[in-house]
């Protein structure tokens, strides 16, 4: 039977699976170009294969990295869990853009600071990932648009494959996209289990990481869904799946090197990208005034919560 | 699989330019027996032709409607074709109000308005060819760019519509007839020509669909 200490863990997970799905196959649902029950058919497949696949090193960085900041027991964990999951509640309902990946850190900073084992210098790469997500997923979606325009102008003359290049490459870039989410953030949901403390398997850990996150998507996404997709028109119908495809490499890059970040952020990167190439001002100031507070906001707020749970919890 | 909906689209889309095509030489035909024989007899049969091929347009219009509200198009591409139908069923419609005006109402037909208007509805027909030639492309070709020309020609069609509707205007309101019967005349006249109008309006659609297409 499972330990109820991992609740806190996959309400996260869920929570996560529930509005990530949105940067996904929002805008392909949207326009109509998937249908909502197959966009969440599949991100609950390919985030759970991306988790079990290639979730581990986001797990042990993860994993190590609370243990070391004092997450040493269970019930600290659970409150660690708990602390990230109501300052993502709290951001959601305030209408902030949050990140999972930046609340969790922020809640494991808040715990090592009452047990004086807080490692802040360990948290300027965890920082400096979050800064690089949507200058990445810019760059990568400006060459990437770049790239399939010329392929586009050069091989495809017909209309009808034009519109089935289109909407294939919605399905490659979602598919991607939500393997991508598996592997980079199922470290959120369990790796404060995993590790030294020992509380949970790696196997287990990346299993229940990635079920969570897709009865999330599977439960819960369809409001979500509905308000960015309708948020994030496409500029142009290529722009809809290149946005959602470099954001997806830029994920996935950082799933590789063992860092959790935000899928959200590097979609707005990705839109900015793409935006240069079309001309069109899509660099808000509002929007990147919200992402830094973001930055600095849910850690802090994440850890504040945390420090005062912490008070609490039985050791 | 992946070209099912595109390729049944396509089809619609033929099947429907083929139908207004046939609603307006119709129509053509319609006219021309109006002009000539002035059998007010004969109204309401032409009426109910009209009637039905306007409704034959109106049904494959709505089931188009259907079917690219299923998806299987982007939604830029959805957005262009909606515009492109509503603006030849504007065609379709207008024939239909014309020949449904001389049912109501049985007016008479001035020798200058009835030329005028056989002369604008044979330019209008070379109009709407060409026309349905480039809606047609737009379902079956991505680059448009080969449909400038023809563009232009439709844009010029309309300009010799308008110098025809001009002069059988002038030739009316020159005449011995009351304000009234002018005013009458020349709404018959104006209408007929706004078909044109409405043909160019079309194809200013098609040539920002060649725009947005320039990737």
């Amino acid at each position: 039977m499972l330990n109820p200490i991992f609740l806190s863990g996959a309400l996260l997970g869920w929570g996560l699976g529930a509005n990530d799905a949105a940067n996904i196959f929002g805008t392909a649902v949207y326009t109509k170009v998937i249908s909502y029950r197959r966009a969440v058919i599949l991100i609950a497949l390919f985030a759970m294969l991306g988790a079990w696949l290639e979730g581990g090193e986001g797990l042990s960085q993860l994993g190590d990295y609370a243990y070391l900041s004092g997450v040493t027991s269970g019930s600290i964990a659970f409150f660690v869990m708990l602390a990230a999951g109501v300052t993502v509640i709290a951001m959601t309902m305030l209408k902030l853009p949050v990140s999972t990946s930046q609340a969790v850190l922020g809640a494991i900073l808040g715990s090592g600071v009452f047990y004086g084992r807080a490692d802040f210098s360990a948290t300027t790469k965890f920082f400096g990932a979050w800064v690089l997500t949507p200058i990445g997923g810019g760059v990568i979606a400006f060459i990437l648009y770049y790239l399939i325009v010329i392929l586009l102008e050069k091989k495809i003359q017909g209309f009808k494959f034009f519109q089935v290049f289109v909407r294939l490459g919605y399905y490659v870039a979602g598919i991607f996209g939500a393997y991508a989410l598996g592997a980079n953030n199922v470290a959120n949901v369990t790796a404060i289990y995993t590790g030294q403390i020992g509380l949970m398997s790696k196997e287990l850990a990346l299993l229940i990481g990635g079920i969570s996150i897709a009865l999330g998507a599977l439960t819960f996404s369809k409001p979500v869904m509905s308000t960015v997709g309708e948020k994030i028109v496409p500029m142009s119908p290529v722009s809809g799946f290149v946005v959602v495809l470099a954001a997806a490499i830029t994920v996935y890059i950082y799933a590789r090197i063992g860092i959790p970040v935000s899928t959200s952020q590097a979609v707005v990167g990705a839109i900015i990208g793409v935006g240069f190439h079309l001309g069109i001002k899509t660099i808000n100031l509002i929007m990147l005034r919200n992402i830094m507070i973001g930055w600095i906001g849910t850690p802090t707020l994440a850890g504040v919560i945390s420090f005062i749970l912490a008070n609490y919890h039985i050791v | 699989m992946f070209f099912s909906k595109v390729n049944e689209i396509e089809k619609m889309m033929k099947e429907y330019t083929v139908i207004i095509e046939n609603c307006f030489t119709n129509y053509m035909s319609i006219m021309t027996e109006i002009v000539n024989e002035q059998n007010q007899e004969q109204y309401s049969g032409f009426m109910v032709t009209m009637k039905q091929l306007e409704s034959e347009a109106d049904k494959k219009r709505h089931a188009l409607i259907r079917q690219l509200l299923e998806g299987g198009l982007v939604l830029d591409s959805r957005k262009s074709l909606m515009h492109v139908i509503e603006g030849l069923d504007g065609v379709a419609d207008l024939a239909e109000e014309i020949v449904r005006e001389f049912y109501l109402t049985h007016m008479p037909i001035e020798t200058a308005t009835g030329h005028g208007v056989l002369q604008m509805n044979q330019v209008i027909h070379k109009q709407l060819l060409h026309l349905i030639e480039t809606v047609v492309a737009v379902v079956t070709t991505y680059d448009l760019e080969s449909l400038f020309s023809l563009l232009t020609t439709i844009e010029q069609l309309e300009t010799e519509v308008d110098v025809i509707q001009q002069r059988a205007i002038k030739e009316i309101y020159n005449q011995e007839l009351s304000l009234a019967e002018k005013m009458q005349q020349r709404v018959l006249i104006d209408k007929v020509a706004k078909m044109a109008d409405d043909i160019e309006d079309v194809s200013d659609l098609i040539e920002i669909i060649m725009m947005t297409r320039k990737v």
